[in-house]
């Protein structure tokens, strides 16, 4: 699928990145690959994928994500450098437990955007404002969160806000462009960001639906792939272990 | 900001284990009122003249349900968990026209 640019974000050892991007060869060629790398500087300078950027911010690093708001803006600022030279059509963003089981998983999400006629596509996307979901009731406490979006949205109701699961999203090129370059004037968590960015930018985001059970926050399916390839996932995440063989 | 010594941190983190835990296990079932889907047990107490509600896994809104009846006695208040989207794609054309679908 060489219509397909695949951002991978990894902090893992030189060998355990090696490992994924051998498993990564059966979905896409290496040279579609972007390495995201937000492990430690010396573990960067171990890594022999040509493709690759330190993601060495504040922003990503946090501790505790939701409360400290964790935002990938620097890692999809970093791929867009890449990007931009690359004559592709999607982008595929992957952290590394979210793991693919099926080889043609980019031509399956592909099929799912023409399908839908969307723009940006993911796993448990929900509208959630006027909701109890806990992500937006922080976020909407502070008046500046709705602002934000009053301001650059091009929707007629400005505070739709969204979420989508962080770990594995798919975007058109143009899409990921305008996220990659949208300036984050409020500390917004990235589960929130990128869809509702996406959104009021004028996008269409949609949901992968069926594939959300296999697309948790805990666990580790490291001992159930093949038994959940064959009931039909396209994924799994997360698989906290399988680099570490 | 506090965050206490680790023993009234740990006295902190039991207490609300033990109250998802009564929630979840003794809580009103709540159902999505769309679509019958259920949304799972939770403990609604009063609080401060609102509504507290512990043990909620899934996003929900709420609603009033309309009553064909027409009552002053009593009001229903019903939840839903949050809907997909599904907005057209609008770059490039006159953003105020469109509406979401259902």
């Amino acid at each position: 699928m060489s219509e397909v640019r695949t951002v991978l974000l990894t902090h893992q050892a030189p060998e355990c990145v090696d490992r994924m991007l051998r498993y990564w060869d059966r979905i896409t060629p290496r040279s579609k690959v972007f390495l995201a790398f937000g492990g430690s500087k010396q573990h960067f300078a171990g890594l022999s994928h040509p493709h690759r950027a330190l993601i060495d911010s504040p922003l990503l690093k946090t501790r505790d994500h939701q409360r400290e708001k964790q935002s990938y803006a620097p890692v999809f600022q970093a791929a867009w450098e890449w990007l931009k030279s690359q004559d592709c059509s999607y982008v595929h963003f992957i952290e590394y437990d979210h793991v693919p089981l099926v080889e043609d998983f980019h031509r399956r999400m592909i099929c799912f955007f023409e399908q839908e006629k969307c723009d940006v596509a993911g796993f448990h996307v929900a509208r959630i404002d006027g909701s109890s979901s806990a992500h937006y009731l922080h976020h909407v406490a502070d008046p500046s969160f709705l602002r934000f979006w009053e301001k650059i949205s091009v929707r007629s109701d400005k505070h739709v806000v969204l979420t989508m699961f962080g770990s594995g999203s798919f975007w058109c090129k143009e899409a990921f462009e305008e996220i990659a370059n949208l300036r984050e004037e409020v500390r917004i968590y990235l589960e929130l960001f990128q869809p509702t960015a996406a959104h009021h930018l004028g996008f269409r985001v949609r949901n992968f639906r069926e594939q959300n059970r296999y697309v948790r926050n805990l666990g580790d399916y490291k001992d159930q792939l093949d038994s959940l390839r064959r009931e039909g996932a396209w994924s799994v995440h997360p698989v906290k272990t399988l680099w570490n063989l | 900001m506090q965050y206490g010594t680790p023993a009234a941190k740990g006295a902190k983190k039991l207490a609300r284990t033990c109250v998802l835990w009564v929630a979840r296990t003794f809580g009103a079932q709540l159902i999505d009122h769309r679509t019958g889907e259920p949304i799972g047990r939770v403990l609604i107490l009063p609080r401060n003249g609102k509504l507290a509600i512990f043990g909620l896994k899934k996003s929900i809104r709420p609603e009033f349900v309309p009553q064909a009846r027409l009552t002053y006695a009593w009001q229903e208040l019903a939840f839903s968990i949050a809907p997909e989207p599904d907005y057209p794609n609008v770059r490039g054309t006159d953003s105020s026209s469109h509406a979401p679908s259902p």
